[in-house]
């Protein structure tokens, strides 16, 4: 009797491991698509392309007070501001500052979103795109975004490495890269906008605006080609921004100044590239843009270091120098709408606002590149080659403009032969029209020094530091290299002085 | 790949075995004799449910009501073997006698102490690896909610840290040492049953956040727990495989046992204190520091709201923030019952509980309800059932932290002096942070989808300065962040014992727990009372008094194990055979949903519940996982002489790719009880000496889940149709690729060796263990850091590096009686020795507050070092000409009074190199070894007396050889000014007339950057700690026969009574507490009393 009870429970508890211990019971689905289940539709491209324009926005958020506005706003002669703050008065620059941390790591992972979009698109099964122009499209945007990275590291870090691969096996070689040299940086930002340029509509349906267009394209790559030639002193390439910039089409300088700077009137006519600020379902300024879908997180621009809102908590606001006021003829309509005169108070961009429901950051876009900004590069370009009257048109559209009905700044003479003078327009012109906006500023001074048209080693900053600027034109005109990517990058070297 | 066994192998093996063992003749056992017997203790009181077993024959039986016993022996020279719970266990030779009245001495001798090793149990003398226990009379004396708490210095080789006053916190245990960069938390056992948490190990983040604040354990009554036994070394742990690199704690609960039904009451109330304060510059000390500060800094604008501030409010009162956070007395309060008993057949205990616990500071306790049962029969001589449920519930309190930050002790003695707590002139009561106004949004659109607020901020003006706080008490008035967790746990078992020693058994166990967080907020907090303030009007439309969230969090978990036990004597030979086969599913899943429209006055109305579905928000989260696991033990001995154990497990992880899922995990252990052998029978001065080794591999999976595939992360969102008025376009979802997949990822491969003495001595009054450990964690899962120029956003997990603990254990004690008194001393110390040996590339990672480095102690402490102060501008100028510090923030205005740092290294050859020599410069390559925070050594001290009914025990506790930046003290003393209040301690600073002193200058942003992580704030957080005095009285046994009771005991305890350390903070412990804030542990004061009937 036992035994067969015994036998029973034998095969009872057999059925019973069997039963519990399959191998399969180990095989548990993901908790999300993974990279081998997504990429294999149009829709899942076009998301991972929107996920590389979604990191512009680490660039322009509060950050809960940790904001990276100062790197590009502080450095030249447009802005300034009290106080001891490293950007402006340069000394206390060094490898572990935090913002440049932050700026250089985001930068790159801008890229890697770029170069990971690209890469699953160009190894995606033929009969995925079926809509004409949509997979050109897409790796052209992605091309364009990781340019424009390209093109900023060049003139924040002149030395960083160019990143064209996604790396996800841990090759030491891709790991590890070495200091770019020379203008690498600029001539991959070039290879990109001409991709970007070729591949990309001029316009999309109204929903879809602020996307990037072939005029976004051609302006950028007409204005790293004008940087290179600043750089490398080369007569072609000034030509060459001449055509890129004369593909642009439909694009026009906006009647109301102001209207470039309004939270009402983004991606207009004279707008080719904005950050798109936006708000999320609540625009949670201490979280970044990489937030649950359902949860909080900030998709908004920050503005506060200009109106002095309180949530600098007293640090002092970012204020126009001198040198900015003086820049504009008297009477010149666009005062109004760039400071006041005054406190020095900016006004771009918080003149007609719309903040975002946290109260402290705004919706309103940051312009990153205008169509005017286009023609004055264009004059220069122009005018390198001797064509001077062509070049003073230029400027002079950009004043007709900036007067509306009124009479200040009139135009200037056409017959005007001497090269320097014209520059000296132009460069007046691009700061009193540019000045506040996207570190323009401080790219300029930095090329014009290099192509010898101004001396940095003995410049006014019009700086309202009382700390004292200690400009040192043997290491400020790069910023440092983070410390962080020395430490883990042994190919990698600081930049001089640091 | 290796070739290991396939499952399928493993269950024909099994299978093969189990036939086997059925078919194996039973030895035919003939039983000529009939015992009858007593057993009483020394009173002569009989002793119900004692157990009376026949040495070297695998079953026994147990004493009636009366204390009785029939057992039948094989023959006239069988030695009975009787033991009893808090008895001397004995051998009593039958020597012919069939009648005996056996009498056991009070008090356990520690060999024969029952030590639950995982799977099974076995005597203190026995054991063959290394294995840590206590019991419930230890455990009693804990005070605490937790029941990891009770370990806290009373095992050598445990490291329990206390978290703090707040009784939902989780205490930090480490076994011998910190053996990876990830989870360092053991595996607990509770019953059986591997317990599982979601996020086990987070503190931080959003998984921290989402784990809540409450300990899951908390749900486990210490009142219910018989022993707790720590695994240690491989060969104890091996049993638990691919989870056990940290150790395994395994807590067994009270069963019932044989004889009359029996009552346990417990009864506590204490008072419970924080000792010690911040002391803080008052409103005019603070004023004229911050004036000094900015005019030591002439570079430098005044902060326009701090002179606002300081002009209007420096001749206002000091408000003390800290005092008025504090929760004196605060109450603790425990009540326990439980009922056992059972017949020879059927064994029963059934308890409850109840404790309410608040803490040192306001706005934080504990409410807990319990209950537990279990029953296992005897159906008959070869099949027994049983079952094990436990329940607890728990609601608590957490608003330590208010508005996203802490509210702690900390956080409120910072607050600047001038800024009030009340303001009876304000609709609310409360003092105000800002002073905000509206204005009308004309964009504002209620038939968009996107409406905007109705109205804006107008204007915010901050009325304490730039660092106005956010007013604590008025959020705790206007919020309500509690939990609701209920646990469910449960084990229900067959076993069959068709022939004896050999025993199938089959288990079912799972354990669910359920979270149910909430936070309910009425946005004029985080209004006027918020340092950040929000515009109520953007939150439902306008038209909602606040916001509702809710959360609910389940952790499930189930385990089916099925095992075969054989154990079998053959003359001397003793086998003991364990196969056992395990499946565990477990997972972590919840919801998050919230709702910004809120219209009801009375919060109690507040829901999920809205009008319009725009404001109502819900999401998802999960994490799942199995495991299976196969496992056999061997165990051996010869006559108590010499021992074998060999543990094999083969586990599978969901957590890796199917081809690196499964791995072995061998183990095994000796021991030679050298107190067995003839020569050793005339050393009269030893009573018991055992060496004992081991060697084994273990595994840890705790890691991100699914680390080795790439996850689309669906959250980048960008906005695109923006323009013509329109300013906020279309949010689109984007998708990225954050992780960087790594297809091999494995489990990280600890192995350990152990090596042992155990000795018994002075008629066994003296018992004395000293152990060597060496445990090697190989391929840490580790998140390389990678350059940044990779721009890959989740750094990539890779087995990669290397850890090893090695040292001493050795735990002593004394125990002896004189006439009445009775009195012990006892005492454990481990040492670690702690050092990384390899990482990604050999290349070092982390930051200065925690940094690994190949060589290094792992986290350890790295920055610059100090030299001092600059006495004068000229002793600043001179050093300047030779030296260049790259850390400074502002040249212009560096000088006497600032922090002279040293210059150390250079740079080396190659790029990215360093050596030795001092190149005139200050930069990063100057940071050095500053301390290390894996203690190097830790013990614990009992003394304890006892004189007729009285008893006295004194508890010392102690961590030494270690380091801790004091990140607290480096803000209060940050001497620039940033508007939040300083220590006094910086009244010391240095000025033109106070030079002799070390305490740098105050200057308005730092300019030197004196703030760099520096050897300054490193300070020793080592401690001696009294940790526990009771004193307790019991009514002697002929009182309490005459009362009819068992057990009558009153007792006072006092609990972190003194403390010996160098920390200058609050307590050298305060660094332990969740998410960095300050809650020191309280002193406390408690009554207490044990009934039993």
């Amino acid at each position: 009797m036992k035994k067969i009870f015994t036998t029973i429970f034998l095969l009872l508890t057999s059925a019973f491991m069997y039963w519990s211990c399959k191998k399969e019971n180990l095989d548990l689905l993901p908790l999300g698509e993974t990279e081998v289940s997504f990429y294999n539709s149009e829709s899942d491209f076009n998301r991972s392309v929107v996920g590389i324009y979604a990191k512009l926005s680490d660039f322009y958020w509060y950050n809960g007070g940790s904001g990276l506005h100062g790197i590009w706003h502080l450095p030249g002669d447009d802005i300034t501001m009290v106080g001891s703050d490293a950007y402006e008065i340069f000394t206390g620059l060094n490898a572990t500052n935090g913002g440049l941390n932050e700026y250089y790591k985001q930068a790159y992972q801008l890229i890697d979103r770029a170069n990971t979009t690209m890469q699953k698109i160009n190894a995606s099964d033929a009969r995925i795109y079926s809509t004409p122009g949509l997979k050109t499209q897409h790796l052209a945007e992605a091309a364009f975004l990781r340019g424009y990275m390209h093109f900023c590291l060049y003139n924040f870090f002149g030395t960083a490495p160019v990143r064209t691969q996604r790396v996800d096996t841990p090759d030491e070689a891709q790991l590890r890269l070495s200091n770019s040299t020379g203008t690498q940086l600029l001539d991959q930002a070039i290879t990109d906008f001409q991709t970007a340029a070729a591949g990309l509509p001029i316009a999309y349906p109204a929903t879809q605006a602020g996307r990037i267009t072939a005029n976004t394209a051609n302006g950028f790559l007409g204005k790293a080609l004008v940087f290179r030639a600043s750089y490398n002193q080369t007569a072609a390439d000034f030509q060459a921004a001449i055509t890129a910039f004369n593909k642009i089409s439909g694009a026009s300088l906006v009647a109301n100044y102001g209207d470039n700077f309004s939270a009402l009137t983004e991606n207009n006519a004279e707008s080719l590239f904005e950050f798109q600020a936006t708000q999320p379902g609540f625009d949670n300024v201490w979280l970044n843009n990489d937030f649950e879908s359902s949860g909080s997180g900030s998709t908004s621009a920050y503005w506060g270091f200009y109106e002095n809102h309180w949530s600098r908590f007293g640090a002092p606001p970012f204020i126009a120098t001198d040198k900015y006021v003086a820049a504009f003829e008297v009477g010149d309509p666009r005062t109004q709408f760039s400071f006041d005169t005054t406190g020095k108070a900016i006004k771009k961009y918080v003149l007609t606002d719309q903040k975002s429901q946290s109260g402290v950051a705004s919706v309103n876009n940051p312009r990153i590149l205008r169509y005017a900004d286009v023609l004055l590069l264009k004059a220069e370009a122009i005018l390198e080659s001797g064509a001077t009257a062509e070049a003073i048109a230029l400027i002079n559209a950009v004043r007709t403009r900036a007067r509306g009905a009124g009479t200040v700044p009139a135009d200037y003479s056409t017959s005007e032969a001497d090269q320097a003078k014209i520059f000296a327009w132009i460069a007046k012109e691009r700061l009193a029209e540019l000045g506040g906006e996207e570190g323009h500023r401080w790219f300029d001074l930095k090329r014009w020094h290099a192509a010898g048209k101004i001396n940095l080693g003995a410049w006014d900053w019009s700086s309202a530091s009382t700390a004292g600027v200690q400009f040192d034109i043997t290491k400020n005109l790069l910023y440092p290299l983070p410390a962080n990517e020395l430490d883990l990058n042994p190919n990698m070297q600081q930049n001089p002085g640091y | 790949m290796k070739k290991y066994f396939y499952p399928k192998q493993i269950r024909l093996l099994l299978t093969f075995l189990w036939a086997l063992a059925a078919l194996l003749p039973v030895q035919a056992q003939a039983f000529d004799l009939t015992v009858r017997g007593k057993v009483t203790d020394e009173s002569g009181e009989a002793l119900i449910g004692a157990t009376v077993a026949v040495k070297g024959l695998p079953r026994g039986i147990t004493t009636d009501t009366n204390g009785d016993f029939s057992l039948d022996v094989p023959d006239g020279n069988a030695i009975l073997v009787v033991s009893y719970t808090g008895y001397q266990t004995r051998e009593v030779p039958v020597a012919g006698q069939t009648t005996l009245v056996i009498t056991l001495k009070a008090g356990t001798n520690s060999l024969d102490e029952v030590v639950v090793i995982g799977y099974g149990e076995r005597t203190r003398k026995d054991v063959t690896g290394s294995v840590g226990s206590i019991g419930s009379k230890e455990i009693e004396k804990s005070i605490a909610a937790a029941p990891e708490l009770a370990l806290q210095g009373r095992l050598a080789g445990v490291l329990v840290s206390t978290p703090g006053g707040s009784p939902t916190s989780r205490p930090t245990v480490r076994i011998r040492g910190i053996g990876t960069f990830g989870n360092n938390e053991p595996l607990y056992v509770i019953d059986g049953l591997p317990i599982t948490e979601g996020q086990s190990g987070n503190e931080g983040g959003r998984g921290g956040d989402l784990r809540g604040a409450v300990n899951l354990l908390t749900l486990i009554n210490p009142n219910d727990i018989e022993s707790i036994s720590v695994l240690k070394d491989a060969s104890a742990a091996a049993i638990y495989g691919v989870r056990a690199a940290n150790g395994v704690i395994l807590i067994n609960t009270k069963r019932g046992r044989t004889g009359t039904p029996r009552i346990d009451l417990n009864a506590s109330y204490g008072l419970q204190n924080v000792v010690n304060r911040y002391e803080m510059l008052n409103t005019s000390e603070f004023a004229s520091f911050i004036e000094e500060a900015y005019a030591n800094n002439p570079g430098e604008t005044f902060n326009p709201l701090m002179r606002t501030a300081i002009d209007a409010l420096r001749n206002s009162p000091t408000y003390d923030w800290q005092e008025e956070n504090l929760n004196k007395n605060a109450p603790t309060s425990d009540y326990s019952a439980r009922i056992y008993g059972g017949s020879a057949a059927t064994q029963y205990s059934v308890s409850g509980g109840y404790s309410y616990i608040e803490s040192p500071l306001k706005g934080n306790n504990l409410r807990r309800y319990t209950m537990a049962t279990n029953v296992t029969s005897k159906l008959s001589n070869w099949l027994e059932a049983g079952v094990n449920y436990r329940l607890g519930y728990v609601e608590a309190l957490d608003e330590t932290s208010v508005g996203g930050q802490g509210f702690d002790q900390q956080q409120t003695a910072r607050v600047s002096p001038w800024q009030p707590i009340y303001d009876p002139n304000n609709p609310y009561g409360f003092a105000p942070t800002a002073d905000v106004t509206f204005k009308d949004n004309p964009g504002y659109d209620p038939s968009k989808t996107n409406p905007g607020a109705p109205r804006d901020i107008d204007a915010v003006n901050l009325l304490w300065g730039p660092e106005s706080s956010s007013n604590g008490f008025a959020y705790r008035e206007a919020t309500d962040l509690g939990y609701q967790i209920f646990r469910n746990f449960g084990t229900a078992y067959l076993q069959l014992e068709p022939i004896q020693g050999l025993r199938f058994k089959g288990s079912l166990s799972v354990d669910y727990s359920n979270s149910n967080p909430r936070e309910l907020a009425y946005s004029w907090r985080n209004t006027y009372f918020s340092e950040t303030p929000g515009n109520p009007f953007a939150l439902g439309n306008g038209q909602s008094l606040g916001s509702y969230g809710e959360r609910n969090v389940n952790n499930f978990n189930l385990v089916k194990e099925f095992s075969v036990n054989y154990r079998r004597v053959l003359n001397n030979h003793n086998f003991d055979i364990l196969l056992n086969a395990m499946d565990q599913r477990y997972s972590w899943y919840g919801t998050i949903a919230g709702n910004e429209q809120n219209q009801a006055l009375d919060q109690k109305f507040w829901g999920l519940s809205s009008i319009d579905n725009r404001y109502t928000s819900t999401g998802t989260f999960r994490e799942d996982n199995a495991l299976q696991g196969y496992m056999g033990r061997l165990s051996y001995n010869y006559g108590g002489k010499y021992y074998a154990d060999v543990t094999v497990r083969r586990d599978g992880s969901s957590k890796f790719a199917p081809e690196y899922r499964f791995g072995v995990f061998p183990s095994f252990s000796l021991a030679w009880r050298l107190s067995g052998e003839e020569f050793m029978q005339d050393v009269r001065f030893i009573n018991d000496l055992k060496l004992r080794g081991g060697w084994g591999q273990l595994g840890n999976q705790e890691t991100r889940a699914y680390a080795f595939l790439s996850t689309v992360s669906n959250t980048p969102d960008y906005s695109f149709g923006s323009g013509n008025g329109n300013g906020i376009g279309t949010l689109t979802g984007g998708v990225n690729l954050p992780d960087f997949p790594t297809r091999d990822l494995t489990w990280e491969v600890s192995t350990t060796s152990n090596f042992g003495v155990d000795l018994l001595a002075a008629d066994n009054r003296l018992s004395f263990t000293a152990e060597y450990y060496s445990r090697l964690t190989d391929g840490i899962l580790q998140a390389a850091s990678l350059p940044a120029s990779v721009g890959n956003q989740n750094p990539p997990i890779i087995n990669i590096a290397s850890v090893r603990n090695k040292g001493f254990e050795f735990s002593a004690n004394w125990n002896d009686r004189l006439g009445d008194l009775g009195y012990s001393i006892g005492g454990n110390i481990t040492t670690i020795n702690n050092k990384v040996i390899s990482t990604y590339q050999d290349e070092p990672l982390g930051g200065e507050g925690g940094r690994i480095e190949v060589g290094q102690s792992i986290g350890y402490l790295w920055g610059y070092k100090t030299d001092g102060i600059f006495a004068s501008q000229a002793e600043y100028e001179t050093w300047k000409a030779t030296h260049d510090d790259k850390l400074i923030n502002n040249g212009n205005a560096v000088g006497a009074g600032d922090i002279r740092f040293l210059d150390i290294n250079g740079p080396g050859e190659g790029s990215g190199t360093i050596v030795n020599t001092p190149d005139g410069v200050i930069d990063p390559n100057d940071r050095v070894y500053l301390g290390k925070v894996v203690p190097g050594y830790y013990y614990g001290l009992n003394l304890g007396t006892d004189y007729k009914g009285l008893d006295l025990s004194v508890f010392f506790q102690g961590v030494g050889d270690v380091q801790a930046y004091n990140y607290t003290r480096s803000g209060m003393e940050s001497l620039l000014e940033n508007g939040l209040n300083m220590t006094t301690t910086v009244k010391n600073r240095w000025t033109p007339q106070n030079t002799n002193t070390d305490m740098p200058r105050a200057v308005a942003r730092d300019p030197n950057n004196n703030l760099r992580f520096s050897d300054r704030f490193v300070e020793d957080a080592g401690f001696f700690r009294l940790k526990n005095v009771q004193l307790g009285y019991s009514l002697p046994r002929a009182t309490l026969n005459r009362m009819k009771m068992q057990r009558f005991r009153v007792y006072v305890s006092a609990t972190n009574l003194l403390t010996i350390t160098k920390w200058s903070g609050l307590d050298p412990e305060e660094i332990n507490t969740r998410n960095g804030s300050i809650i020191p542990p309280a002193r406390t004061f408690l009554l207490g009393i044990n009934v039993g009937f």
